[in-house]
This record gives C-alpha cells, structure tokens and sequence, in this order.
C-alpha cells in the first residue's frame, strides 16, 4: 500500500460503461474517463437521471461497470473480490448521501464510529478520540449521546458527513448531501465537507443539482446523457 | 469482531419492544408446553412402570427344562403345542445359590430375590379367599418391590416363621386385623400363620391378593423342599428388560423372561405416548421456529435500507448474517429459558394436587405425576435454540445478500 498513499490519483477511471441488462437493455455510461487527485474536491452535476448515481455507485465500488477499468488508490477494483471490495470501502472510501441512514438505535457518537466499528468490532481509544474532535468541529459536541430522531435534519446530515470520514477515508463520494436540507443547513453541510477535504486533503465527489454549491468546487463536471464534460 | 454485530442484534431486539416481548413470550410458551407435555408423559409412564412392575419382577427366571423332543416348525419357526409346552420346573438349593450369586452379576441387573410362588386359599372365620403366595427372603425381595415402603401396619423385615403379611385389600376382604391366625391351603397341605402385617400393593389390576412369607415355609406350603420356584430381578433401566433377559438366557441354561415381552400392550401404549409427546414438541418448537422466521423477515425487510448502508460501508456479508442469526438467537435463548423456568414451575405446580389417600398410613400420590426432567429441558431448549437457527438462517440470508445500491437508491 506504500505505492498507492504516494499515488496523487485517487481515482482513475477510464472508458467506464454501464449498461444496466433487461428487457431492453440501459446503457446508462457511455465511456466515462475521469481522474480524481488527492484532496481534490470535485463537483459533477448533470439532469436527473444522467447516470450521476450510477457513476458514484461505480466509483464507489458497490457496484461493477459493464466495461472499462476503475482504479480507486491504486487498487484496480475489477481484481477485487466481493470482500476485498468490501474491506476497500470500508477503509478507503466513505460515503454521504441524500438521506443521512443513520441507524436509529444507536448514537450520534455510535453511528459515527460505526465503521471503525465494522473493521475493528470495537472503537479504540484513538478512534475515540479522533471521531469525538470531529462531532465537536462540526458543533454536534452536545449531541454525542442522543439518538438520531432526537437530532435535527442538519445535526443528522453532520453527524453522516463525520461518519464518512470516521476512517480517515481517501475519498468521499456524497450523493446530493444537501438534497434533503434548506439552504442554510445545506450551505453548512457544504462547508464542512468543504472544511474537512482542506483539511484532511481527502478527495470529494459530490453530486449535486444545486449549480451554486458546484461553483465552489475545485473542478465541476457536467453529465450528460452518459458522457462527462468539464 | 463480533462485538458490533451482538450490540445491533441487541439494539435491534430493544428496538423491537413490544414485539420482541410477543415473539420471546411466544417461543417460551412453546417450549413450556413441550416441557410441560413430555414431563407429564414421562411421569405417567414411570407411574405406571411402578404400578405394574413395581411389585412385580422386572426379569423373572426360570429352570429352562430341554424339550423331549424337537418341537415341530414351520420355515424354521418352531410351533409350541401342548405336547410341546415347558412344564415350570424348580431350581434345585445348591443351582439357586450359585445362579443367585451370578445373575447378580449380570450388567443391567440391580436386585436380585429366589421366591417360591404358588397359589393358596386363605381361611379366616369361614370366609375363603384365593391368594397369589410369595415365600421370599425379605431383604432381597425389598430390593425388588418395595414391600416395607408399603407396610400399612406390621414389618416386612421382622417377619417370622409362621407368619405373613397380606395385601390391604385381601385384608379387607377377609376381614382380618394384624394378630389374627389365618389358615392357608395348598393342594393336601394345610398351614396356620399369624398375620404379622398389612400391606398395600401399587397395583390395581390383577394384585390385592398377594401374600408373603419366608422362603422356608413358602417350600414347606408347596412342598418345594429346598428348591425356589424362580428369581425375581430388577433392573437398573425397566426398559432394558429384554437385553437383560437375552442376556441371561445366552449365559445360563436358564429361562428368562421380560415384562416387555409379557405385557406387549403396555410397551406400545409407551410407544404411543412417547411419539405423541414427540408430535407435540416437534409441532409447536416448529411453530414457534416459523414465528420467528416471520419475525425476521419482516426485522429485515424494515431495515434494508440500514443493511444497505452498512454494507456500503464495508460490512460483510458474513457480519450481517451475523447479526440476524444472533437476533434470532437471543429471542431463542432468552424464549427457552423462560419457558424452561415456566415449564417446570408448572410441573411443580400441578404435583401439588393431590389423589385421595389410597389406604390408611399410604402418603397419597399427586394427580398428575409430573416429572421435571433436567434432560428433557435440555434437549427441548437445545432443539428449540436449534430450530431458531434455523428459521433465522433463510431472513438472514436475504439480508446478507440484500445489493446497497438498490436499497439506497430506492430511499
């Protein structure tokens, strides 16, 4: 892995097609080529159903392209199997999306330790420690006890966008992470994930329609009809 | 690294409140009633084994005489006629010491006793009644059916020469007391013995009419001379009787036979009864197992989407399947351990209901002679934990295999 923390490109993606099988088959990508450099922080915008999703799915690796290749840190995610695929996401990448899905039955401090959780079983001390400075950079140090139906829709997306980053992830791909909140809640989101990727130089992939919040994004890339342009 | 699984397992399950409270009262009702059914069963059975063979011998051996000739067959089958029938014959003083000696050494065996038996008509102030005639050796023949326990007035052990102790209900029916003489008569023979005590015998059907005496007057009443008629044996498990008595019959030129082959009937009332009590538990652990399942699938279907990300965020397959298992399995624990509790208290409870006392001086038995089985527990809460497992595995496949992708997006 040594290689692949010193490769500047976390994410090289070329000629990736989608087609989704059926009836009449959906090729949704039509050939994406697409690079990510470190701490970059990467808008893509397009109409509703471009293949926005579908592109973070594949980058994401819950998901496999039709064709074409997909390097995420170094890792060219067609050699993967299922549970080194899994064991990628969960250590390398970290995801928010539209709704928060943080897990009802557990705290906002739980839901974002939870995968540190996954990996380790349990939070160690550090990850404690680490996790808890993150809640209480984003004004949710009052909160690390209460239960996500206790919490506001912006306290709830905050405590997402922390758990995406609870394991020091790579990248981070958010699927429309305003989508669900007013402006001002939603501006906050944004400048925190802006914060954040500053911060930790951790690459961003947010999908978004909001073309103001793209503005401010390092490079926007425009979807559409399955084709990306800059 | 299960930590996390067994605490969303757990959160699940008190998430799940009232529901979770029905699914694990419903597992612990059934294995309550599958608990409570086979004690009863099995209680009723042990019951009977002590009322039929209680004061019976489990195993009773005999003198095995040679055929005079080779009985006829057919297809290798030999066919008894009467030409053919043993005559009992008697096992001489010196066999009986020896055989005495070596059958109780026999594995499976518990208590050995030689008896003379015969039949005899008791006279008391002109009132005859037939009497099934026992000369035994006290000590030995306790071991066997447990007469001293029964003893309503007099000792079983402090029995004398001259002396007897009869059935309460031949008692009752002669109308004698302890202290009365009696006369007993056998063929020519014609004996008078002091009643040395009153007894009650377990059995209802085909007893009350027993008497016992020592062995000496037993022989003298049936001109046996030193001879015993037979050994009465008992056995360590009643249901061992026949390889017991196989046994015995492959080692001594003996005839040995089994309860289980005398009462045929009784064996495959047993067997009726036990795979009725087998129907039940298999119905409701089964039952209670599609609950459960039910229970599941629908756990899993509400959390989908909470599968989904926690997928997406690395968790694997194997950790989900974990976690639904586990869910299962506390409701299947934590169901069988109530229902364990609330089975036996149940059993308890029903023994205190008691049968009108039997005789004067007998404790009286509870209704119904439930018995709290530590293994039956056991192996109802292993099988219902087993069952869980089961019906757990097919929810918690579906969401181990459940695609992040098509959950998340469909929110």
């Amino acid at each position: 892995m040594a290689d692949a923390d010193h490769n500047p490109l976390v994410v090289d993606a070329s000629r990736v097609v989608k087609v989704y099988p059926g009836v009449e088959p959906l090729e949704v990508l039509h050939g994406v080529t697409l690079q990510v450099q470190r701490g970059e922080f990467v808008a893509v915008v397009g109409q509703s159903v471009s293949g926005k999703s579908t592109l973070l799915n594949l980058l994401g690796a819950l998901d496999r392209p039709t064709a074409g290749e997909i390097v995420i840190a170094g890792q060219s995610l067609a050699t993967l199997n299922a549970e080194q695929l899994a064991s990628l996401r969960n250590s390398t990448i970290g995801f928010i999306f539209q709704s928060h899905y943080l897990l009802e039955e557990f705290t906002c401090l739980e839901n974002a330790l939870m995968p540190v959780l996954i990996s380790k079983g349990a939070a160690g001390a550090e990850d404690l420690t680490r996790v808890r400075g993150l809640l209480e950079r984003v004004r949710l140090g009052e909160r690390l006890r209460n239960h996500p139906s206790a919490m506001s829709g912006g306290e709830q997306q905050r405590t997402a966008v922390v758990r995406a980053l609870a394991n020091n992830p790579r990248l981070v791909l958010a699927d429309e992470p305003t989508g669900n909140l007013d402006s001002v809640n939603g501006r906050e989101v944004f400048a925190l994930m802006r914060d954040m990727n500053r911060n930790f130089h951790t690459a961003f992939i947010m999908v978004t329609h909001d073309e103001r919040l793209a503005a401010e994004a390092d490079r926007v890339l425009r979807i559409q009809d399955g084709k990306l342009e800059e | 690294m299960l930590r996390y699984e067994s605490t969303l397992a757990w959160r699940h399950l008190i998430a799940g409140g009232w529901q979770t409270v029905l699914i694990v009262v419903g597992v612990a009702m059934a294995v309550t009633l599958v608990i409570f059914v086979s004690g009863l069963i099995y209680g009723l059975q042990q019951r009977i084994i002590t009322t039929i063979l209680g004061s019976t011998s489990q195993v009773t051996v005999t003198v095995l005489v040679p055929f005079p000739f080779a009985p006829k067959t057919i297809d290798g089958v030999p066919i008894i006629t009467k030409a053919t029938r043993r005559p009992r014959t008697l096992i001489g003083l010196q066999q009986w010491q020896t055989l005495g000696q070596e059958l109780s050494a026999v594995p499976g065996v518990r208590a050995v006793a030689p008896e003379v038996t015969g039949e005899a008509i008791v006279t008391f102030e002109g009132t005859t009644e037939g009497a099934a005639v026992f000369g035994v050796v006290p000590e030995q023949q306790d071991q066997i059916n447990h007469v001293s326990e029964n003893m309503i007035s007099g000792n079983f052990f402090r029995l004398g020469l001259d002396e007897i102790i009869i059935d309460y209900q031949l008692a009752q029916k002669l109308g004698v007391a302890t202290g009365d003489r009696v006369s007993l008569t056998s063929g020519q023979i014609t004996k008078t013995f002091r009643v040395n005590g009153i007894f009650f015998s377990q059995r209802g059907v085909g007893g009350g009419n027993s008497v016992y005496m020592l062995l000496r007057d037993a022989q003298a009443l049936f001109r046996t001379g030193t001879s015993v008629t037979d050994y009465a044996i008992s056995l360590t498990d009643v249901f061992q009787a026949n390889a017991v008595a196989d046994r015995i019959q492959a080692s001594f030129q003996v005839q040995a036979d089994s309860w289980m082959r005398l009462i045929p009937q009784l064996m495959s009332a047993f067997s009726a009864q036990s795979a009725t009590a087998l129907l039940i538990a298999t119905f409701s652990l089964v039952a209670s197992g599609f609950a459960i399942a039910s229970v599941l699938i629908v756990s899993v279907l509400k959390r989908s989407r909470e599968i989904g990300i926690l997928k997406a965020m690395g968790a694997r397959d194997r950790q989900i399947l974990f976690v639904f298992i586990m869910e299962g399995l506390g409701i299947a624990i934590a169901g069988a351990t109530l229902g364990a509790l609330a089975g036996s208290g149940l059993i308890i409870a029903v023994r205190q209901v008691m049968q009108p006392a039997p005789a004067p001086g007998i404790a009286p038995q509870p209704l119904l002679p439930g018995v709290v089985s530590p293994q039956i527990i056991l192996i109802t809460m292993l099988a219902s934990i087993l069952i869980t497992a089961l019906a757990s595995a097919l929810p918690a496949r579906n969401a181990a295999k459940l695609n992040p992708v098509e959950v998340i997006q469909r929110g």
